[in-house]
């Protein structure tokens, strides 16, 4: 068996057992909206259908927190892209009772080890060592926030995994064309990855973007001739409608909204007002929000209310800020490839932290690093790839650093990391 | 097989034991028991003629101390003090005999913050009653540190009182014991897998956590031989195992300070 595939397996056991240990320690409910996410899940597993916004009222926010309170609408998560709660129903159905959250949870770290071997495979075409690629693919799938998405049931798991998906079809689109069959797995990944979160939109129209100019490219260059290339772009077209395109056009029939978030907010903002409107500016400048999303973008559990100590948000922020350095100070080192990622990765990040802070401004403060997660395996080629531009680490000829050392050593400390946040924070603070 | 090899087999079996025994039963671990999950928190601030008293049954046999957590209502800086006695029965009727007493500074003391008291020397314990009292006895009305107490009354062994009533909740608090490595891992497997599906069997949650040992050990041998397989600097490697250790010794540093309660 060679290393890779020794690697993978490895791995994948660990975000297994790891998970299953996480999933297991965290009470049923202690971390964000979970009750709400399983609701949906359940609900589809018991009536074999997916449930009407508004009419199937006994599920969501107003059943638990205002008792007695009917509203027109319930700011159930019946409005939200069904995906992960139809992946979650499938294995709810394999028990009953209260083994129930369990096997949701259980399907959430499915969906972890899944996100691994995609991160590897994206991996491939972003760094050419294995031990970088190990790394890159470490970082993007047991970071403390990231395992503890893959412990319980959320719509943010799903959403990682088709992150990693979009993104390596983002590389592969930008080195070369796609055939007919590429490019009818193009249609069913954007089409599927629409049915996640809306916060993926960003990265979907990027995908689609880079798709178009491909094409164009590769018809200019006369590599496929103006008939391949409609019909591929038709057949990408098509297969992404007929697998995403039906849960929008049932929103239109039935809510006369594509995306039902003018309901859910309205009966949201019923059960909690929402008075302090701040603009965008005000945001940035008044509040935490900046430092609350980098901090959960590591590592905050429970209901966002258990935090590590800010030192380690601090040194996350010190080893980011160094990489961010040695990219933009080693520029000219990197090949068009390497830049155009590195461009990618900055825009969706600006692009999703915009959408967050517009979501903050218009709808509910809610500073939360998960809403970001579309850009977090550009954000993890950040780091990686800024860290490789100063590898090997010589001084005096001596060798301090190579890439194998610094790889390792990334691994080993994000494995304990894992273990940090286990026996400091989610262990103590339940039992 | 040779003797000396039987020999040498057999001093390391007895070896393994041996250690494993010591390991299991002599080596002692501090054990803190979170007996307060979650709570809506209610603030008394302490000054010179009111004080707190909270009631508390220890349910192991050594303590070692306790944990609490405070509300700070504004920053003036005085001295509180944390007296821990004995309910004793006498001829006269029940008193309170004065054992440990801590002192400390609002000014070292942040909102929130879980903050270790120490008993100095342990105190060894046989189900007996015991009584904490908080009290500031040289503030005035702008006291600025509370106990935080709990809205409503979760811990049943021990009533909670102020100055001049009857509080409905309890005074948040973690007893700290002393228990040996056994004990330790028995209460929280018996804790994670009380009510859970699949899992509520301490002895099938023990089988878990152990195949997640063997992995998560398994990752770094791996990591190990591949670097042992390929050629690679011994500095470095140094250098890795230092930045290491320097990072769990920061990690592991304890921020907040400690403080002791000294035997009266």
């Amino acid at each position: 068996m060679n290393s890779e595939r020794l690697f993978l397996i490895l791995l994948s056991i660990y975000i297994f057992l790891t998970g299953l240990v996480w999933a297991v320690v965290v009470p049923y409910n202690e971390a964000p909206d979970e009750y709400t996410h399983f609701d949906v899940a359940n609900f589809m597993e018991q009536n074999r259908r997916l449930p009407v916004f508004g009419q199937d009222e006994n599920m969501g926010v107003s059943k638990f927190e205002i008792p007695g309170v009917t509203l027109k609408y319930n700011a159930s998560y019946s409005a939200m892209p069904p995906l992960a709660y139809l992946w979650q129903a499938t294995f709810i159905s394999l028990g009953k009772g209260n083994k129930a959250y369990l096997l949701a949870r259980f399907a959430d770290i499915i969906l972890g080890i899944a996100s691994s071997w995609v991160a590897f495979k994206l991996s491939k075409s972003l760094f050419k060592s294995f031990s970088l690629r190990a790394a890159f693919t470490v970082v993007g799938v047991i970071t403390p926030q990231v395992l503890f998405s893959f412990s319980y049931v959320n719509s943010d798991a799903i959403l990682l995994l088709f992150s990693f998906v979009l993104w390596y079809w983002l590389v592969r689109l930008w080195t070369k064309t796609v055939n007919i069959y590429e490019a009818l797995g193009l249609g069913l990944s954007l089409g599927l990855a629409t049915l996640t979160r809306y916060n993926v939109a960003p990265l979907v129209i990027l995908v689609v973007v880079a798709f178009l100019i491909t094409i164009l490219k590769s018809f200019v260059k006369r590599q496929i001739s103006l008939k391949k290339g409609l019909f591929i772009i038709l057949a990408t077209f098509f297969t992404s409608v007929i697998t995403g395109g039906w849960w929008y056009l049932r929103n239109l029939v039935l809510y006369h909204d594509l995306s039902v978030t003018q309901q859910f907010w309205q009966t949201y903002h019923q059960i909690y007002p929402f008075n302090d409107h701040l603009n965008s500016w005000q945001i940035l400048t008044r509040t935490d929000w900046l430092w609350r999303n980098w901090q959960s973008i590591w590592g905050v559990f429970g209901w966002n209310s258990i935090l590590m100590p800010d030192l380690i948000y601090k040194i996350l922020l010190g080893f980011g800020a160094l990489a961010i350095i040695f990219l933009l100070v080693l520029w000219v080192n990197l090949n068009y490839q390497e830049k155009t990622v590195v461009f990618f990765s900055g825009l969706l990040l600006l692009s999703l932290v915009i959408l967050s802070l517009w979501q903050s401004q218009t709808y509910a403060f809610q500073p939360q690093g998960r809403y970001l997660f579309p850009a977090w395996p550009g954000l993890v080629y950040l780091l990686v790839k800024g860290w490789q531009q100063v590898l090997p680490l010589k001084i005096n000829h001596l060798k301090l650093l190579n890439k194998k050392i610094f790889s390792f050593g990334l691994i080993i400390i994000w494995l304990y990391f894992d273990l940090y946040v286990l026996i400091n924070f989610l262990i103590p603070t339940y039992y | 097989m040779k003797q000396k090899n039987i020999l040498k087999i057999m001093a390391g079996l007895i070896l393994f034991f041996l250690g494993g025994f010591l390991f299991l039963k002599v080596v002692k671990v501090p054990l803190t028991e979170n007996l307060f999950i979650h709570y809506g928190i209610n603030a008394y601030p302490l000054y010179q003629d009111f004080e707190i008293k909270q009631g508390f049954v220890p349910n192991r046999s050594k303590l070692l101390g306790f944990r609490f957590a405070f509300k700070k209502t504004n920053t003036n800086e005085h001295p509180v003090k944390i007296e821990l006695s004995r309910e004793t029965e006498t001829q006269s009727g029940r008193i309170n005999l004065p054992l440990y007493l801590a002192t400390f500074s609002t000014k070292d003391i942040e909102t929130g913050e879980n903050y270790n008291f120490w008993l100095s020397p342990p105190l060894s314990t046989n189900k007996e009653k015991f009584w904490l009292r908080f009290f500031a006895p040289v503030s005035t009305e702008s006291a600025s540190l509370s106990p935080i107490v709990s809205r409503v009354n979760n811990y049943l062994e021990g009533e909670t009182y102020s100055s001049v009533r009857v509080l409905d909740g309890d005074v948040i608090f973690q007893p700290i014991y002393e228990t040996d490595v056994p004990h330790f891992i028995s209460y929280y497997l018996n804790k994670i897998a009380f009510g859970k599906p699949f899992f509520n069997n301490k002895f099938f949650l023990l089988g878990l956590f152990a195949g997640w040992l063997v992995i998560f050990l398994g990752v770094q041998l791996f990591l190990m031989l591949t670097l042992l397989k390929s050629t690679f600097n011994l500095k470095a490697a140094f250098l890795l195992i230092f930045t290491l250790i320097l990072l769990g010794v920061i990690l592991g540093y304890q921020s907040q300070p400690q403080f002791i309660f000294t035997k009266l």
